[in-house]
């Protein structure tokens, strides 16, 4: 269970996240809102990248910054802009995240197997990531938050640059019993129905529906 | 219900028993109608307003009432669409307890395991060895390698240049530290450090792991190449010379490093290298000094004490960052570009 617990974000002097309250459960949750909402910083926040200015976030009721390797050892990130390093294989990215992630090796190589099966990327394991298109770079970073199998899920615009075939493979991978996903993204129409729940945010402020 | 035997045969008809199942609950609007039964009553009055009958043809009839009311509703909710079906098992599928995963419980195993603040440290360092890959390695060793002609002194009377080895390893040992740190740590700009510091390590064990690596090759190969460069020219003292290359690629790598917390790493380095420079010239041309006397104490005392001065100073930035560093590390609060 991931609470947001009045998070105020302030940058620069502007207010880019107002007390926003919320509780995310298990499944999927689409966060929606026009650009400049504060979608991406919402998500960074939940993720532990920038700290609340005011209110906190918790995981199971406590604050992620008192447990945030814990924390981070259960979370996938995917950020807004396919980040990769380009002169590195799909393989050797994967491995070199699981090993950050503290995956054993072992386990690590198969669920990379997996991941890249599921996601139709096996042919291009052994492919430099300069040398993928830009929705299969996205996949990779996909696969790469899944890699932990991870409890918390968050995905800023996951489904950007992916062809339907790959929109409902991601989709499928993001449900799994237990775990809390938030899915960002500002292309509505490309999500299908199946979520439990529609988060909307705004100027800052954010409008839960059901 | 005092009839007993009548109520249990009604709620083998119905299904169900009625006394529950007309149970109003609090706040029930009993007035209101239910969408689609206009009959929905029993002798005149909103079901559920009345007691349940005990007389087994009036428990009876009330079955039949009630199952035309269940027809009527039925009629009136239609069938739900497919994507209403979808939304019920997606959240019904999320409340599901989660199975036992091997996946889940061999992570959760390896992570109960508490190792050694030696064991955790190398874990974290350990990883990041794969960030630094084959073109850092090979460039290091050649830029180290382009100057070895230099131990002939016939070469370098033939190019025209007062140079030792010696002095060339300390010419370049500041470039090798800056280009090995602005390119371990380049993900701040390309916005994996922001991947990195969502996984299971801290910022400084980052920042030490990358530092690390870039240190430790460097040493490695301008150790070897100091050896070689003791033995072979008579003027060159070993440990002049290590001191000579070995402060600069620390503060060198400090800054760079500090830097990179404000600007991208690339200007960081580019910074950095070009006020190493000038502080070099400062203290050879600018005394005409050959750039050769870089390894004479005369140059290496005050460019030791300059270093010294560079590294408080470095530490200094970092250490005011360090609330932040997770932001700024993950490239996201540098100058030109705030979240």
């Amino acid at each position: 269970m991931l609470e947001l617990a009045d998070v105020t974000v302030r940058l620069g002097g502007v207010t880019v996240l107002d007390s926003v309250r919320g509780r995310l459960g298990p499944g999927v949750t689409l966060l929606t809102g026009p650009s400049g909402a504060g979608k991406t910083t919402l998500l960074r926040t939940l993720a532990g990248l920038i700290p609340p200015s005011a209110g906190e976030v918790r995981w199971w009721g406590q604050s992620i910054t008192a447990q945030l390797k814990a924390y981070h050892r259960r979370l996938g990130y995917l950020p807004q802009r396919p980040a990769t390093y380009p002169e590195m294989t799909v393989s050797g990215f994967l491995n070199y995240l699981s090993a950050l992630k503290a995956l054993p090796p072992a386990l690590a190589a198969r669920r990379r197997d997996e991941l890249l099966e599921a996601l139709g990327l096996s042919a291009r394991a052994h492919s430099a990531l300069r040398e993928l298109s830009e929705g299969q770079r996205r996949l990779v970073g996909i696969a790469q938050a899944l890699l932990g199998d991870p409890e918390v899920l968050l995905l800023d615009e996951p489904l950007e640059s992916l062809d339907g075939d790959s929109r409902a493979r991601v989709l499928q991978l993001c449900h799994r019993p237990g775990r809390v996903t938030l899915l960002a993204t500002h292309r509505l129409e490309l999500v299908p129905p199946g979520l439990v729940a529609h988060w909307s945010l705004d100027a800052g402020r954010l409008a839960v529906e059901s | 219900m005092g009839n007993r035997p009548d109520a249990d045969r009604l709620i083998r008809v119905l299904g169900f028993d009625p006394a529950e199942a007309l149970d109003p609950g609090p706040g029930t609007d009993l007035a209101a109608p239910v969408p689609g039964s206009a009959e929905h009553t029993w002798a005149g009055e909103p079901v559920g307003s009345v007691p349940v009958p005990e007389d087994g043809d009036e428990l009876a009839a009330l079955a039949e009432a009630l199952q035309a009311a269940a027809r009527a509703q039925d009629a009136a909710w239609p069938d739900p669409d497919p994507a209403e079906t979808r939304r019920l098992v997606a959240a019904l599928t999320a409340l599901v307890p989660a199975p036992e995963c091997p996946f889940a419980a061999e992570l959760e195993r390896t992570w109960a395991r508490q190792p050694g603040w030696l064991a955790r440290t190398l874990a974290a360092v350990q990883p990041q060895v794969r960030l630094l890959e084959r073109p850092f390695w090979l460039a290091s060793a050649a830029l180290v390698a382009a100057g070895m002609p230099l131990l002939s002194p016939d070469v370098a009377a033939s190019l025209g240049l007062d140079l030792t080895y010696g002095a060339f390893l300390l010419l370049v040992a500041p470039i090798l530290a800056t280009l090995g740190v602005a390119h371990a740590f380049r993900g701040i700009s390309t916005g994996m450090a922001e991947v990195e510091l969502t996984c299971a390590l801290t910022p400084a064990q980052l920042v030490l792991g990358r530092l690390f690596w870039v240190a430790a090759y460097d040493t490695l190969l301008l150790g070897g190449a100091s050896l070689l460069s003791a033995a072979l020219e008579p003027s060159v003292m070993l440990g002049w010379l290590v001191l000579g290359w070995l402060l600069p690629i620390l503060v060198l790598a400090v800054t760079v490093l500090s830097l990179s917390l404000y600007v991208p790493p690339w200007v960081g380095g580019s910074a950095a290298l070009a006020l190493w420079l000038l502080i070099l010239t400062q203290l050879t041309l600018a005394r005409d000094l050959p750039i050769a006397a870089v390894t004479d104490p005369v140059v290496l005392l005050p460019l030791s004490a300059f270093c010294a001065g560079g590294l408080i100073l470095a530490a200094g930035l970092i250490a005011r960052t360090w609330p932040r560093l997770t932001t700024r590390l993950a490239g996201l609060d540098t100058w030109g570009r705030r979240f």
